[in-house]
């Protein structure tokens, strides 16, 4: 935070490295569900391991954007405080 | 104060202004690029509506009499794989039906999903009396893609919304800033 207030460029770069972020992980997604759709398994057990897998992977994919609106936060928190006085 | 030390700094300096400017346009075009960039991006991705697969080239058992043939693809149970993962492996998140020669509507029969795989279970006539016999089989379905990629796209879109207001709490410390100097705001000399 306070690189990214020292920093004139520093919030475009912020926002370069969210959409970098949220573009890797709806790319990651396709890629996983590919990887994973190509993956046969011929005994139930193999097969709910596989299963057990994708549903935490899903669990994954969700919490994964939640570090972009995290991350914003944390800005916006950042540039109130140091507004108020904050130590830089 | 902090945002009255910084509004002095920024009045002292010639193109303080400017480059405070410059730096918000700066931010606000990569918010737009970024825009731009994810949303072509995610619009591109395949798979992101619903699917519907046709499955062709099964042989339907003929009757003869009050006999049917054992010849048909529902004699034995068939697999066919989607091109992507569904979202669930029960039989409600599929809609498969099949279809005889004629575009007739035959059965919509309970399947077993693994993965990509569907099995449909064999309809032999020695078994069920009146097989299910087909020629064609639709599949509808939501991709597992689909429903990620819809809530990073719900999350996304959050974000987006959320990033121009760096701008507007940047302009606000300005403004909050000036005033304070204005106002003569203390600054140790």
């Amino acid at each position: 935070m306070r690189k990214l207030l020292g920093n004139k460029h520093g919030y475009a770069r912020a926002v370069g490295g969210l959409v970098a972020l949220l573009i890797t992980i709806i790319v990651g997604i396709l890629v996983y569900w590919q990887i994973s759709g190509g993956i046969t398994l011929t005994t139930d057990t193999a097969n709910t391991s596989r299963d057990n897998v994708n549903t935490t992977a899903t669990t994954v994919f969700q919490l994964l954007p939640i570090i972009a609106i995290v991350v914003v936060g944390g800005i916006l928190i950042g540039l109130v405080i140091a507004f108020g006085g904050g130590k830089k | 104060m902090k945002a009255n030390t910084k509004s002095k700094n920024l009045k002292e300096d010639k193109n303080g202004y400017a480059m405070a400017v410059g730096g918000l346009v700066a931010l606000l075009v990569a918010i737009v690029v970024g825009v731009l960039v994810y949303w072509n991006v995610s619009g591109n991705m395949p798979a992101m509506t619903e699917q519907t697969e046709r499955f062709t080239g099964y042989t339907v058992a003929t009757k003869t009499g009050a006999v049917w043939s054992a010849t048909g693809s529902n004699a034995s149970y068939q697999n066919i794989t989607l091109n992507y993962v569904p979202n669930g492996a029960s039989n409600s998140s599929i809609t498969l039906v099949c279809y005889n020669a004629t575009g007739g509507e035959t059965s919509a029969p309970a399947v077993t999903i693994n993965n990509r795989q569907i099995t449909i279970p064999a309809s032999p006539s020695n078994v069920i009396g009146t097989p299910l016999t087909y020629s064609q089989i639709n599949v509808t379905y939501t991709p597992k893609i689909y429903d990620d990629s819809a809530y990073t796209n719900t999350q996304a879109t959050t974000v987006f919304n959320l990033l121009p207001i760096i701008a507007i709490v940047v302009v606000g410390g300005i403004l909050i800033g000036l005033v304070v100097a204005f106002g003569g705001g203390g600054r140790k000399r």
